[in-house]
């Protein structure tokens, strides 16, 4: 694919175009990296402050009011609300139930059971489970059809 | 989906299948030599049947919630009170002229509820494979 680059005055200015066939996974990974960038999110962990590179999430889980992030091994809590946690973080953090959201990246394997909904298994060996609802959305944003 | 407004699209969706198949065999039925009338009651029963058929849902709110174990409990329960529906319907508006008519209702009635679920679950499958092949594609090395 040519790439042509521009350079522009302003922050505000900034904007990127993709021309393609499809949404094929390593346009969906641009796509990703330039709006995300390779960022992270504020958390805190026994009164001490982290900065929690988006790569390390495995999962975010709201619990009665708090929302909990979950890297391999620690888990972090946001100042962040669930629905602020989807908006800043990209593509491949989706929402698959009311109170959770996964990434992508980390699940090794799905599993339908029956009465429609599904068991995501974790890089970390650990199963969330995925409400039948949101299994068109992560569809969509694996790009399937 | 708001439960009154699921319990209305299922009423319809119901009553209206029930009615097509109905057509479908009453031309058949016409071709065959066999004329069918309906009786001035059975549109409206068709469509009580519907209403009392879409009930049972209730019981199966949430179900993509369940663990296994309140799948297998509830779903049975859906069955049977489903089936007491379609049965009591039958009996209360004189839809069996046998008890062969009765068994046979009562044979394709397990059968095509076993089919559903079976079917559903095929396709949850499916989207089972795709989902799990795309995921090969973009997961982090381990």
């Amino acid at each position: 694919m040519r790439v042509r680059f521009e350079q522009v005055e302003s922050k505000e200015q900034e904007s990127a175009l993709i021309r393609a066939t499809e949404k094929t996974t390593d346009i969906l990974n641009a796509i990703d990296l330039l709006e995300n960038g390779s960022g992270g999110i504020t958390v805190t962990k026994d009164r001490s402050t982290y900065f929690c590179k988006l790569t390390q999430i495995y999962y975010a889980e709201s619990v009665d009011k708090h929302t909990y992030i979950y890297t391999k091994g620690n888990c972090y809590e946001s100042r962040d609300r669930l629905y602020e946690l989807e908006e800043k973080l990209g593509i491949y953090y989706v929402r698959i139930s009311k109170s959770m959201i996964v990434n992508l990246r980390k699940v090794r394997n799905v599993s339908a059971e029956p009465g429609g909904r599904m068991v995501a298994v974790l890089l970390n060996d650990e199963r969330v489970i995925i409400s039948r609802s949101y299994v068109k959305e992560i569809k969509r944003r694996l790009g399937i059809q | 989906m708001n439960i009154v407004k699921k319990l209305f699209v299922q009423s319809m969706i119901i009553s209206t299948s029930i009615l097509f198949l109905n057509g479908i065999n009453m031309v058949i039925q016409h071709f065959a030599g066999n004329d069918l009338t309906l009786q001035w009651f059975h549109p409206v029963s068709i469509i009580l049947t519907a209403v009392l058929c879409s009930l049972p849902t209730i019981l199966l709110r949430d179900s993509d919630q369940w663990d296994r174990k309140t799948f297998w409990r509830r779903v049975p329960l859906h069955c049977l009170s489903l089936y007491t529906v379609v049965a009591g319907a039958g009996w209360l508006f004189g839809w069996y002229d046998s008890v062969e008519s009765w068994i046979s209702v009562t044979i394709i009635f397990f059968i095509i509820y076993v089919f559903v679920w079976l079917s559903c679950h095929w396709l949850d499958k499916q989207d089972e494979k795709k989902i799990n092949h795309a995921l090969d594609t973009i997961r982090d090395p381990e």
